[in-house]
């Protein structure tokens, strides 16, 4: 094997430093992005869910929203 | 070993403080295998999904790295996380960069060339694609894949050897 193969060191190999140079455009950017533990902002979790279940959790809150507001309307009368 | 790699001997060290709770010692390690994670990833997913998997990867990381007992073992441990999250994503999807990516429609011949290439690459034994993309996608010598990634030196150096003879035998 050639030493350039191993750490590019001694003579380039014409090849390898033509897969290198196509390849490169795929490599992690230097330096990578910003590391997000998702402690802080991100898609809220509402926005993980998927589109059923989303709006299956939004009827569910208005099936809870809509009695407390007409409890509220009659006992305000 | 570019400029905010910590000496490989700080490892341990950094893991310890990490597993303390200090937040900046994780970052240094992200910092230092961010790329190796980067390039396992991109062996085995659509390379528009990468940098999502590759940030799930250190979450998963942080949440687990209290079961993690010998810190200088961290590089293959987390090497392996990468496998298995890479993996499970593609279950989910399907790898399409080859046919869908907008370049893939342009007349640039060099953006053509890189994802045949590319595409040759994956089509490798998982072994020689993964250090192949190491090697010529992330720029790491071999030194630093045995390193980062806790496989000999000498398994290295033939899956570099064995995977470029692959590699060219698809690409003629």
């Amino acid at each position: 094997m050639t030493d350039y193969l191993w750490d590019k060191s001694g003579d380039p190999d014409p090849d390898i430093q033509r897969l290198e140079r196509a390849l490169g455009v795929f490599a992690q950017p230097s330096p990578p992005p910003p590391f997000d533990s998702g402690l802080g902002a991100g898609p809220s979790r509402l926005a993980t869910l998927s589109a059923p279940a989303r709006w299956v959790g939004l009827a569910l809150l208005a099936a809870s929203v809509v009695p407390t507001v007409g409890a509220l309307t009659l006992a305000v009368r | 070993m570019s400029p905010v790699d910590p000496a490989p001997t700080e490892i341990p060290r950094l893991v310890r403080d990490a597993q303390r709770g200090d937040r900046e010692a994780f970052a240094q390690l992200y910092q230092r295998f961010a790329r190796m994670v980067h390039g396992i990833v991109l062996a085995r997913i659509d390379r528009t999904d990468v940098d999502d998997v590759v940030q799930d990867v250190f979450v998963t990381a942080l949440d687990r790295l209290g079961d993690l007992r010998e810190p200088a073992a961290f590089g293959g441990w987390l090497a392996a996380i990468a496998r298995h999250r890479a993996t499970d994503h593609c279950r989910k999807t399907v790898v399409t960069d080859v046919l869908t990516d907008s370049a893939a429609s342009t007349r640039d011949a060099d953006r053509l060339e890189a994802f045949a290439i590319l595409s040759a690459v994956r089509s490798l034994p998982e072994a020689y694609r993964e250090t192949l993309m190491l090697r010529l996608v992330e720029g790491m010598t071999g030194a630093e894949i045995a390193d980062r990634t806790g496989l000999t030196a000498a398994s290295v150096r033939v899956n570099l050897h064995r995977g470029l003879k692959l590699l060219r035998e698809k690409l003629t």
